[in-house]
């Protein structure tokens, strides 16, 4: 039988967190301009044939800012997603198992991102 | 005995189930953030698909922008860009609440309908260049 | 798993609608929480009916006509009736406030529905039990803490200082705000809550108090200040006017500012 301050005192605090709220803001603060500049690009992308697209992800520039798009919405969307299983589970096991998967997937689906847009910078 | 909780026998007392707290605009808007962030999440492995069918060749790629091209496909990408602006919106409300400025009881009533009509008109805006441009 | 349904015992049930008083013309409707915990059953939704010509015009008013006239055994935690106790803090009409200092006719609906304070331990009818949240209040150790010999008369501060703690020292505990939160009710008995918050920044930013950067220590981790995601239910239940939303919005400004 615990008493209401052995409860509330659980484990104890880890004291980091602040790290990880700063980095979802500046991630943000990034995507604000991304974003602009991603719309403009699926604007430019839709309804383009396969070599009109080819030569439009293969610019270096569009490349470069398209590397940069999927490492930072990989990131932020990574440091975002870290907070739904802290709030809605409370059984440890659930906890961390979901956490696991929303690491794996971020750094899959950057990787196959990011290898995308390389093999069609550098590829024929 | 007030700390014991009589072996797990007491009940909780209601919250949104029966309605026992009112769910207030506010509320919802906060929620959608969570819900537009993980559908842009959502929107990476799409973005993966049409990025991969590209990198694979002309016929995947034909068939990934016909599929993009199609009724579906432009309402799912319009609910998408619905999705991405609302949230970036959000994230905009909540830089603003981090300095903090506009924290005071009417602010925050009005941001949170400044972030509902702001995502919605941004979406507009941008269909209509998009189908302008094109 | 994150409680959207309750838990079986707590599922509700409709209740005994008790008889209008006689001769009464003016009456409100009032549908409140019940929950006996010597008859083994679940909770339930009593109907009243209240003889407002024979009443004052708060809900607490009305609760205590209920209990005075019609059903004795209507239990809640009341004392000053003028909105500086916290104790009748409930859930009235869809939000949290104080019974005593919120009329029968602000209700939004023609009944008047009232429910104990959201996602808490029922001890019984509209009294939750809050030794988790008082707990909460202690552990970020509301008390002036020095390193330096106390001086022979007081503590100086100055006017500007002391105007810093407006709007934070005014709380009385009533728990409205830390039980209108969704993160508290997910995570209550890790996350402190607006309210413990609110006052943690109260010692934060007061002048006098040496133990700062210990403070804030103890609430920089993912279930301290940060399972705050500004949902801003807090501000809206206060019923002083409290900005917790602002106080806790400070508390990761000053996280930040020692870390950057």
């Amino acid at each position: 039988m615990k008493t209401p301050t052995k409860i509330i005192r659980g484990l104890g605090e880890t004291h980091h967190g602040t790290e990880h709220h700063w980095m979802i803001r500046l991630t943000a603060v990034a995507l604000v301009f991304l974003t602009i500049g991603f719309v403009i690009f699926v604007m430019a992308a839709a309804g383009s044939d396969y070599e009109q697209a080819k030569a439009l992800v293969g610019h270096p520039v569009i490349a470069i800012f398209l590397l940069l798009v999927i490492a930072v919405s990989g990131y932020h969307a990574y440091l975002g997603a870290i907070t739904i299983p802290e709030d809605y589970f409370q059984n440890q096991l659930y906890r961390t198992l979901t956490k696991i998967v929303n690491s794996f997937a971020a750094i899959v689906v950057c990787a196959a991102l990011f290898f995308a847009v390389l093999k069609v910078a550098f590829g024929g | 005995m007030t700390d014991v909780d009589l072996k797990g026998k007491r009940p909780t007392s209601p919250h949104v189930q029966y309605f026992a707290y009112k769910i207030t605009l506010s509320m919802a808007t906060s929620i959608s953030h969570r819900v537009t962030g993980v559908g842009a999440y959502i929107g990476m492995f799409f973005l993966a698909y049409w990025l991969i069918a590209l990198a694979i060749g002309p016929e995947a790629f034909d068939t990934a922008q016909t599929l993009w091209g199609s009724f579906i496909g432009r309402f799912v990408l319009f609910c998408f860009t619905w999705s991405l602006m609302h949230h970036m919106l959000g994230g905009l409300r909540h830089f603003l609440w981090d300095i903090p400025v506009m924290i005071e009881k009417p602010q925050i009533e009005f941001l949170y309908r400044a972030t509902i009509l702001g995502g919605f008109l941004l979406t507009v805006v941008i269909w209509i260049i998009g189908y302008a441009v094109m | 798993m994150v409680e959207l349904a309750l838990p079986k015992n707590s599922r509700i049930k409709e209740g005994k609608t008790w008889p209008k008083p006689e001769g009464a013309t003016n009456l409100t409707e009032f549908r409140v929480y019940r929950w006996n915990p010597d008859d083994g059953k679940n909770p339930q939704i009593d109907t009243y009916y209240v003889d407002r010509d024979n009443c004052g015009p708060m809900v607490l008013d009305g609760l205590l006509y209920i209990k005075d006239n019609i059903d004795a055994t209507l239990t809640l935690r009341r004392s000053c009736r003028e909105g500086i106790c916290g104790s009748c803090a409930m859930n009235i009409d869809g939000a949290n406030t104080l019974a005593c200092t919120f009329g029968m006719d602000q209700c939004k609906s023609k009944t008047v529905k009232v429910y104990p304070l959201p996602h808490m331990k029922v001890v019984k009818d509209l009294v939750p039990d809050l030794n988790n949240f008082y707990a909460q209040h202690a552990s970020i150790e509301p008390y002036l803490k020095t390193d330096t010999p106390a001086p022979d008369t007081e503590w100086l501060q100055s006017h500007e200082d002391r105007q810093k703690l407006d709007g934070l020292y005014e709380c009385i505990l009533c728990a409205c705000c830390s039980t209108s939160c969704p993160s508290y009710w997910w995570n209550g008995d890790r996350y402190i809550g607006p309210s413990a918050l609110l006052q943690a920044y109260r010692w934060i930013i007061d002048s006098r108090d040496e133990y700062t950067g210990e403070r804030l220590s103890q609430l920089d981790h993912a279930f301290g200040a940060y399972r705050c995601h500004t949902i801003m239910n807090c501000t809206k239940v206060c019923p002083k006017g409290l900005n917790p939303a602002k106080a806790i919005a400070e508390i990761k400004r000053m996280l930040l500012e020692r870390a950057v």
